[in-house]
């Protein structure tokens, strides 16, 4: 399998994954192999890295293409199926692209007994998407979130990384304005919002 | 030294401690966090750049402070953001960042408080200065959660400064042995929600065999509605660390990992901090506290599995496999990460740990119930007032916490239950409110301590739906390994689906209690274990809510959807299309309004003026701002819309049938209608009295319902229809009506007898019975209550009474009622105008005995307290020794309670209370042919009540005759929906338009109608209120 991933990316797509997944490895920006070389270099140790770096590639490319997948078995000397097994059990790993804003509505019980519903049903119009889905322009992605653990702003929704509470159906609305306008200013950049440092 | 002076003084000084404490600290919890409090700490500090004389001068014997610290969170998310000012020993809620500048003008620079950023108390309005006025406070005891609120959790020298880490120096100067031994004589428990005895497990991973053993932390707080695991590891990181630590050197062990949920990336940052710091100042490492002891941490992320919560999944994930559980034994104490030795306890089981060294097992365990010693965190949140973080000692009770610390429930509803547990939990009714919260007693509830959280629900909540939303997450979060989990909660939450679909049957509810007991007993870990736990709890404590969403299509709080058009008409006993009117009204489309209304009661001008709303209370539009005002809407619709009464229809065949209506008020009326207009039967109705509407006409007062405004509804539209009403007729028994050639029998009769007091000197001149009172001022005989006044009793009929007095010439007219405002039963809008018309309340009060004495009656009363909680939830009423008063009157007017009269001698089965037997679904009798409905089978309800009981009444007794059962009239043609939309983004806050009163002063002398209809114009603004539920635009 190794000799798949020569960095040049000249290589054969592999017909292992099927066309498109054969396309996303052709797109890849080069240097997420290094990436990943670095990170087990500096974090010596066996499969107990596996989650910690599809953490990190997924922060990186936005998602888990089949072909980070197949570099990382690998490199840990694991089978294919036992590194997706993993990626596959966890709800936080995807392996289909993410939107530049991912929309987390908090399910959680006191979220839901403040209406959570209604403004999921409210999104899905707004954003003009299906729950687990990406909107049409790949903006906006929807999905709801296990309890976020801000019960006490609830109804609450993450947006990236930043939680926004006390939400009503007209503060959404104001909100995904606010990031279409801030999306049409600012073409390509990384996710928005804060949360992942530390405060100071 | 003053405030004043404080505030002056440039130079902070340390405390005797040595401790400085920054000018301004805001809290920076995850909550406060997102309602922008690090924005106010950032123009904190801008500001103090421009205000140099309030800065910190630093002195080389002063610790360095700093202007503006953070900390984590205080627990009291529902006033966030949080801002303290430690000189002054403030503490602001609700701040923004506009506020910046007064706090520093006023507070720092002249030591004066910004009184409207100051906590009220709900009771009475009081400021509260600080944590030690604010109620929400008071009764906590923050010990898990000492630091919190605190300490800035970035800063180790801070955690220091309050004693940190002092445990830890303690411990390693222990014996091994001997720490595991505190830890076990403490009687701490593994917070996590199992309960298991701390100190065993760390006796057992001591004991083990191996020199590698590992000591993790389990942060993965995956139930919903529980945070206070976050707020440690953000709020005192090192706590949780410290407390590793000495687990480590109890038992042994090496490396230690917390495994932090991904949902919680600040807790991940901050414990990253937290643990760089440790290693520098050489807490953690090589040779810790320069004794032979080497320990390090790692921080591990989650990735989304609420099964990583259970240790053995945890373990595994860890180590980089997929988190599903295995069986157990092995216990992970003996075999755990890589197959060896491993303590796992939860966040909270390791922050208690310090206390337990530092205070010695025996100041600890002094704290708690006899099973479950120290304190609990729980995160309080749902329909409660304070949502928050708390920490209480066990054994405090759910009422204290849900009332006293949590503010009760808002926007005036009630109390229906409380979530314990997480969807592994249960759910814990009223009448359990006086529980003592300790692990045995919620388990033998039903429900279980759990993590923590802590659900309040009110009315509004379906506890089927909530099941099924339970049920929802663990069939999704499920590992699937094992069949009785992975296969059986995905049938268990069809069925429940299928239930808040209307799709449910009865035996359904035996089906999954059977599969529940299954799933318990054969799953392979705690998650498939714990499964059933909702839905046993709920069918347990709220079982007729299953039934009801079975056997009646209801979801009493409106949720289920597919149950549900919109809230309003599915509350409203008789289904009538509320939405619809609304439309209509707002299109001063009035007589149309009219007929939507007329569609489905023949009373309609009667319930805008008293009816009780049913509707109301369920509107949605509370949720945005106020429930709209629907009756008031209805009235107004009705009075500029009548004219379009269809007096002209096309009478039905006639059946060949006769049916006798025992009783001309709502009930009777309104099945005499159906069963003349649309079945074609030949109606009469028995009315004892000299006129017909039963306690619409000798009931409620004329300033409620004018005579003109029934009498035109009963000739206008029952009369109408060709019904026959013998009034000052006293029906036979039913047999005896048989006899007389009746083919049917409907009995109404109502419940017009008084209950007695039952107390010395009840029965003389001078004591009135309610329901007689009111009467005989219908009657228009002379009433003469005298000067002064006393009414017991709580419930409409006293109100009545009451005001009724009032305008019969009583100056002082005194309600006595047993027990608190909050569980009066009368309607809040009747006790609302009866206090603005000076009348005076006395809650907690019982008359015990009356006396004349000349010319005028004492009545001997006691105060009354609240006790425990009855089987129906209600707390008892104790008198308190020596509060004993009297009252001196001229008249008492006794309305505590009604019952049929002379319900015996009708001839039907009757039960508790003289109330008639009957089929719920038909409600017939046990006699043939008879039927009852009203106050006679529900006791004193309501007219919406009695009048949908007509109607079931009339389709029964229709079916019963042979006929078909149809009593649907149709006056409007189909809605036209076009253009319709939902509120627009402009649609904000609006408040509810209530309709204008008479003046209480000029309504004293007469019996005139108080309250006045909306304007055209004010119906139509409130009208366009309405949000369409039934459209389901939102």
């Amino acid at each position: 399998m190794s000799d798949a991933f020569t960095t040049n990316g000249a290589s054969e797509p592999s017909g292992f994954f099927g066309a498109e997944q054969a396309q996303i490895t052709e797109d890849l920006d080069p240097a997420i192999w290094s990436e990943i070389d670095d990170f087990l270099a500096n974090n010596p140790g066996g499969q107990e890295r596996l989650i910690p770096l599809l953490h990190m590639v997924q922060e990186s490319v936005g998602y888990l293409p089949f072909a980070t997948q197949e570099y990382i078995a690998d490199k840990l000397g694991l089978s294919p199926a036992q590194v997706y097994g993993v990626v596959s059990f966890y709800n936080f790993f995807t392996t289909t692209p993410r939107g530049r804003y991912q929309f987390k509505v908090c399910m959680g019980t006191a979220c839901y007994v403040r209406q959570a519903q209604r403004l999921v049903d409210a999104l899905r119009v707004d954003l003009n998407v299906e729950l687990g889905g990406l909107s049409e322009d790949g903006l906006f992605n929807l999905d709801q979130a296990r309890c976020l653990g801000a019960c006490g702003l609830a109804p609450a929704v993450m947006v990236n990384n930043r939680v926004h509470g006390e939400l009503t159906r007209l503060k959404m609305q104001r909100l995904v304005r606010s990031l279409r306008s801030q999306s049409d200013k600012k073409p390509k950049d990384g996710p928005d919002g804060s949360g992942g440092e530390a405060s100071r | 030294m003053s405030a004043e002076e404080h505030a002056r003084a440039p130079v902070k000084v340390p405390d005797e401690e040595g401790r400085m404490d920054p000018t301004v600290k805001v809290c920076a919890g995850t909550a406060c966090v997102a309602s922008g409090s690090l924005e106010i700490a950032e123009k904190f500090r801008e500001a103090f750049n421009g205000h140099p004389e309030l800065r910190v001068q630093v002195d080389e014997d002063c610790l360095c402070g700093q202007d503006v610290g953070i900390t984590g969170c205080h627990g009291f998310c529902a006033a966030g953001p949080l801002v303290k000012v430690p000189r002054v020993g403030v503490m602001y809620c609700r701040v923004t960042e506009d506020d910046v500048n007064e706090i520093i003008e006023t507070t720092l620079a002249k030591g004066e408080l910004v009184e409207r950023l100051l906590f009220k108390d709900p009771r009475d309005g009081t400021p509260c200065r600080n944590e030690h006025d604010i109620p929400f406070f008071r009764k906590q005891m923050r010990v898990a959660l000492r630091h919190c609120g605190e300490v800035d959790p970035e800063d180790i020298d801070d955690y220091v400064r309050v004693g940190g880490y002092g445990s830890l120096e303690r411990a390693l100067g222990m014996q091994r042995a001997d720490v595991v031994d505190e830890v076990k004589r403490s009687g701490l428990q593994g917070r996590g929600g199992a309960g298991f005895p701390t100190g065993f497990k760390w006796q057992i991973v001591g004991e083990a065999e191996g020199t590698k053993k590992y000591v993790v932390c389990n942060g993965d707080e995956g139930d919903p509605g529980a945070f206070m695991d976050r707020s440690l590891m953000e709020g005192d990181p090192h706590a949780v660390l410290e407390g590793m630590t000495i687990a480590a050197f109890a038992v042994g062990a090496r490396r230690g990992f917390i495994y932090v949920r991904a949902e919680y990336p600040l807790a991940v940052a901050r414990l990253k901090v937290a643990v760089r710091q440790s290693r520098e100042r050489g807490y953690l490492g090589s040779k810790i506290l320069g004794r032979d002891f080497d320990f390090d941490v790692s921080i591990v992320e989650g990735a989304g599995a609420f099964v990583c919560g259970e240790e053995t999944a945890l373990l595994r994930s860890i180590q980089g496999l997929r988190g599903m559980p295995r069986p157990r034994p092995p216990y992970p104490a003996q075999e755990g990460l890589w197959g060896r030795p491993t303590l796992i306890n939860n966040v909270e089981t390791y922050a208690n740990v310090p206390v337990v060294i530092s205070d010695g097992a025996e100041k600890f365990s002094e704290v708690g119930t006899e099973l479950s010693k120290g304190t609990k965190t729980f995160a309080l949140t749902g329909n409660v007032n304070n949502i928050g973080l708390v920490e209480v000692p066990m054994g405090i009770t759910l009422r204290e916490i849900v009332y006293d610390i949590g503010g009760g429930i808002p926007k005036g509803k009630r109390f229906k239950a409380a979530q314990t547990g997480g969807p592994s939990g249960g759910c814990i009714p009223a009448v359990h409110l006086d529980t003592p919260i300790d692990y045995k007693s919620l388990q033998e509830l039903g429900a279980m301590m759990g993590s923590g959280g802590l659900v309040v629900m009110d009315e509004t909540t379906c506890m089927v739906k909530l099941a099924r939303f339970f049920l929802e997450f663990l069939v999704d979060e499920s590992c699937g390994k094992c069949p009785p989990c992975r296969i059986g909660t995905r049938v268990m939450l069809n069925i429940l689906d299928g239930i808040t679909k209307g799709k449910g049957t009865l035996e359904d509810l035996d089906v999954l209690e059977k599969l529940s007991r299954h799933i318990q007993s054969t799953s392979l870990c705690g998650l498939g274990q714990t499964a059933p736990n909702a839905v046993l709890s709920t069918l347990r404590h709220f079982r007729e809510e299953y039934v009801e969403h079975i056997e009646w299509k209801h979801c009493r709080a409106c949720e289920c959807k597919e149950i549900v058009g919109s809230p309003c008409s599915h509350a409203c006993p008789a289904g009538i299309d509320i939405p619809r009117y609304l439309r209509e009204s707002a299109q001063e489309r009035f007589d149309q309004a009219y007929l939507v209304v007329r569609e489905r009661i023949p009373l309609p001008h009667v319930c805008g003026l008293v009816c009780f709303a049913p509707c109301e209370a369920r509107c949605r539009r509370a949720q945005l701002d106020e429930n709209l005002s629907i009756r008031a809407v209805k009235r107004a619709a009705v009075e500029y819309g009548s004219h379009a009464e269809p007096t002209d229809f096309e009478k039905p065949e006639p059946s060949g049938k006769k049916v006798a209506v025992v009783g001309s008020g709502p009930a009777g009326l309104t099945a005499a209608y159906y069963l003349a207009r649309r079945c074609g039967h030949q109606v009469t109705v028995f009315e004892r009295l000299p006129e017909a509407g039963g306690m619409l006409r000798y009931g409620i007062p004329r300033y409620r319902l004018p005579g003109e405004s029934l009498d035109h509804e009963i000739d206008e539209i029952i009369k109408n229809a060709g019904v026959e009403i013998r009034t000052s007729t006293r029906a036979g028994s039913a047999e005896e009506l048989k006899k007389q050639g009746f083919d049917a029998v409907f009995l109404a009769i109502g419940a017009h007898e008084g209950f007695r007091m039952n107390i010395p000197g009840e029965d003389q001149r001078g004591i009135w019975d309610g329901v007689s009172f009111l009467r005989r001022i219908a009657e228009g005989k002379d009433v003469d209550p005298g000067r002064r006044v006393a009414v017991v009793g709580g419930g409409n009929t006293a109100l009545d009474a009451a005001r009724s007095a009032l305008r019969l010439g009583a100056e002082a007219v005194t309600v006595l009622y047993r027990r608190s405002q909050e569980e009066m039963p009368a309607d809040p809008v009747e006790v609302e105008a009866a206090i603005e018309e000076k009348i005076d309340i006395n809650y907690l009060t019982l008359p015990v005995s009356v006396q004349r004495q000349d010319d005028e009656l004492v009545v001997d009363c006691i105060r009354m307290r609240l006790g425990e909680a009855d089987a129906s939830g209600r707390r008892r009423p104790e008198p308190i020794d020596g509060s004993e008063f009297q009252l001196d009157v001229d008249s008492i007017i006794v309305a505590i309670g009604q019952k049929p009269g002379d319900a015996d001698k009708l001839g039907v089965g009757l039960g508790r209370g003289d109330l008639a037997v009957v089929d719920p679904h038909s409600l017939a009798t046990d006699s043939d042919g008879v039927f009852a409905g009203g106050d006679f089978v529900l006791g004193p309800a309501s007219v919406i009540d009695a009048i949908a009981h007509g109607r079931r009444a009339a389709v029964n007794i229709d079916r019963y005759l042979g006929g078909s059962g149809n009593i649907d009239e149709t006056f409007t043609a189909p809605e036209d929906l076009t253009g319709i939309q939902g509120p627009g983004e402009e649609e904000g806050a609006r408040g509810r338009l209530i309709p204008e009163h008479l003046v209480a002063g000029s309504r004293k002398e007469q019996f005139v109608q108080v309250e006045r209809v909306f304007t055209k114009k004010q119906a139509v603004t409130e009208a366009t209120r309405c949000l369409h539920c039934d459209l389901e635009l939102t």
